[in-house]
């Protein structure tokens, strides 16, 4: 029960002892001792660029350990505390501001029966909950996606035409909005594989081809941005935060007296 | 003996050492991270919509904030987040965070606790509530629909929500005046889908480079009001915040790698062309 | 026992689907509560199906260390990991402050930004290698591609201000119109697929599961 009572106080809110740690952990020392610990794993998994290594892999597995215990704890705390055991056992939580609510237990058997898919023979009941959840969510999406996706993208497409033009202005908006409407249509005819691509139809692919290609050019560029902005945040904590304050910092307040 | 021959210059370019690249790509990155050059950043329409409607909204406003992305993509929408925070903090709007993403709730933490050097008198659970992380992304999004405090009991502090003065007048999707969402997936997708759409809030994306394309189409049709697209996007909403931090900083490194990148690609298409001009011509001297 | 093997979930899919899909054009309290009531439940099913993940991970890990197959000793860090992992959050949380939020910090958050950050050096030594223009549709790739890439960024800019103008172009018009396609289909697919779900005529959602 003791050790009950610490796995479930601890999410609840800062204690004496807590904000003690907390000091601890967010001293000039742990701060340290982390920049150097963070450099070194990252130099880790850089190595890779080079070839595949015994380092690389260590930091690969320790960080597929780490992130499979944050998660769970994560799915406890957030998820299976407060929305599962505090309704079924409402003196479990220390602030008393859960009600009692049996009809969880409904929902929980579902879940363990996702659970039982790792004892051979029974994972079939998965397919229970399986079906509850995907039968009502996809109930749910199917209006959801008509009114909130598919239709509003069509009537944008079409609204966009201005069917007045008296002005240069109106002019190059009707050119783009040609350009958005043949594109998309025919992207749309490229996508529908039940007609042979053949003559008009084939004509009006090739069109979608085209379009899909430039969108996937400008996919490309920007996904250069992203892949370099990643390369230049680690860069500047190896830079700054390890290389200008752990070494050269350190070295200089030596010469400076602290 | 057949004689070797030396592989000509345009062959030696094409078959380049990657390591002489990945070289090229760390410099391109180090050198203007040490001496900056402090190339203009023009604002777009898409990121001064966001700016725009943060900026017009009454004081007082209620703005919901979805953090759904992880480490993997922190460089880019970390400093945007925290520029967007930091402008509802100078409105005094009322925010409430959510996190769909598990890897995301702690770099939240972090940012939060940073605003609040910044902005002591910014109060939890009277200016701003950090929900924490909730599984279920669609279902979550539906949830939040009709309740915070129903659908995160306890906040990331593991403090009640029903009970804090913001929820009691802020605890629904549906009360929001605006929303900002940071993605760097397809969960966009489903605040548009099953939650801004449906209860009418408008709602403002800062998405990665990565997703950012994909994003406009919602732009075009006003399901989204503004874009604030990559690091970039970050750099320009520092601009108009008046904060250059880490995106700012980083944007003459984009730069050059883009500019090294382009370089790179014209030359080698331009050398594959000669190449193979050059095969053609070896051809036809040997018939 | 067939019977609830087999055709109880799809019936029990048709019920919920049905159910779900007909109460969205019920303007009644009770019908909020359906709708309600169903996401709190599900968001306690999707818990318990990410937990089912990681033990899914784990048990894959486990199987590698009995067997002692190759590459055992990573998967045996990978488990000593996750012992000390869940030991330290379960304890002390793993919000900043505590050991777990330290090593989220300190040892998760720079791996995973590594992992991807690599991906930037694979990048550019690709697009020199391969991105070559051989035929019409390449080089509308490569044509959209340089003019975003360069005039998106400051250089762009600052080199031509027609450069970012024609990126502008790209991404309002052209690359609008093929991801706008793309989200048509999709949305058409989606659509498609909920019905073949709720009528019980796409059944691989299920698993085997035997």
């Amino acid at each position: 029960m003791l050790n009950l009572a610490i796995l479930l106080q601890a999410d609840n809110g800062l204690l004496p002892w807590q904000e003690s740690m907390a000091s601890f952990f967010f001293s000039d020392g742990m701060v340290a001792i982390g920049t150097w610990v963070a450099a070194g794993l990252t130099l880790f998994m850089f190595s890779f660029v080079y070839k595949d290594n015994p380092l690389f892999r260590f930091g690969e597995h320790l960080y597929l350990g780490i992130s499979a215990g944050y998660l769970m704890s994560l799915y406890f705390f957030n998820n299976m505390k407060p929305k599962f055991f505090y309704p079924l056992m409402p003196f479990l939580d220390a602030a008393g501001d859960t009600t009692l609510n049996l009809w969880v237990i409904i929902p929980g058997i579902l879940g363990l029966f996702i659970i039982f898919r790792l004892i051979p023979g029974w994972g079939w009941l998965s397919r229970i909950t399986f079906a509850f959840y995907i039968g009502g969510f996809t109930g749910i999406s199917f209006p959801k996606v008509l009114n909130g996706l598919l239709l509003p993208q069509f009537y944008a497409t079409i609204d966009a035409i201005p069917w007045r033009v008296n002005s240069i202005d109106s002019a190059v908006l009707l050119l783009n909005s040609l350009v958005l409407f043949i594109g998309a249509l025919s992207v749309l005819v490229y996508f529908f594989f039940s007609l042979e691509h053949r003559g008009f139809v084939g004509g009006v692919s090739r069109v979608g081809i085209y379009t899909l290609m430039l969108a996937f050019g400008a996919s490309f560029g920007y996904t250069i941005m992203a892949r370099v902005s990643l390369l230049i945040g680690r860069m500047q904590f190896l830079m700054f935060d390890w290389i200008g304050d752990e070494i050269v910092g350190r070295i200089a307040s030596l010469f400076h007296g602290g | 003996m057949e004689k070797v021959q030396k592989p000509s210059f345009i062959e030696r370019f094409l078959q380049l050492d990657r390591r002489i690249i990945y070289t090229l790509v760390a410099l391109a990155v180090a050198i203007p991270l040490l001496f900056p050059m402090g190339l203009p950043i023009k604002v777009t329409p898409e990121v001064q919509s966001v700016y725009d409607m943060i900026e017009d909204l009454p004081e007082g406003s209620n703005i919901l904030i979805s953090a759904d992305f992880d480490p993997a993509s922190m460089p880019e929408l970390y400093p945007m987040m925290k520029s967007v925070m930091r402008h509802i903090v100078r409105k005094h709007h009322k925010l409430a965070i959510t996190v769909l993403w598990p890897n995301g709730p702690n770099l939240v933490a972090q940012c939060i606790e940073e605003l609040k050097l910044e902005y002591p008198e910014w109060t939890n659970t009277v200016d701003y509530v950090f929900l924490g992380y909730q599984v279920g992304g669609a279902i979550v999004i539906i949830s939040v629909g009709d309740s915070f405090s129903d659908t995160f009991p306890k906040d990331y502090y593991g403090a009640s929500t029903a009970e804090m003065p913001i929820i009691k007048e802020f605890n629904r999707l549906g009360q929001a005046d605006y929303m900002v969402m940071f993605e760097a997936g397809n969960s966009g997708d489903w605040w548009i889908v099953y939650g801004t759409e449906v209860h009418d809030v408008p709602v403002g994306g800062g998405v990665t480079a990565v997703v950012a394309p994909m994003y406009y189409p919602y732009l075009q049709a006003k399901q989204l009001n503004g874009i604030i697209g990559g690091l970039k996007g970050a750099a320009e909403y520092e601009k108009l915040t008046e904060v250059p931090a880490l995106a700012t900083a980083a944007m003459d490194s984009q730069s050059m790698v883009h500019a090294l990148i382009f370089v790179a690609i014209v030359l080698a298409n331009i050398f594959a062309l000669m190449f193979v001009g050059q095969k053609r011509r070896q051809a036809r001297e040997e018939m | 026992m067939q019977f609830i093997r087999k055709q109880f979930p799809v019936m029990l899919a048709f019920v919920m689907g049905m159910m779900m899909f007909i109460r969205e054009f019920v303007p009644a309290k009770f019908s909020e509560q359906l709708y309600y009531g169903f996401t709190d439940w599900a968001i306690v099913i999707v818990g318990f199906s990410a937990v089912f993940a990681i033990l899914s991970l784990l048990h894959h890990h486990m199987n590698k260390v009995r067997k002692r197959a190759q590459g055992y000793g990573y998967s045996i860090i990978t488990i000593l990991a996750f012992i000390q992992m869940i030991t330290l959050s379960l304890i002390f949380s793993v919000r900043p402050g505590t050991p777990g939020g330290w090593e989220y910090q300190w040892l998760f958050v720079p791996m995973q930004a590594t992992m991807f950050a690599t991906l930037a050096f694979f990048i550019a030594s690709a697009a020199f290698r391969a991105f070559r223009a051989r035929t019409w549709e390449a080089l509308a790739l490569l044509i959209a591609g340089l003019i975003v890439m360069i005039g998106r960024v400051p250089i762009g800019e600052f080199i031509s201000p027609h450069l970012s103008t024609f990126a502008d172009w790209i991404m309002n018009n052209p690359s609008m119109a093929g991801f706008r396609g793309i989200i048509l289909g999709v949305a058409l697919a989606q659509i498609a697929i909920a019905v073949r779900i709720i009528f019980g005529i796409e059944r691989t959602y299920m698993g085997g599961g035997d």
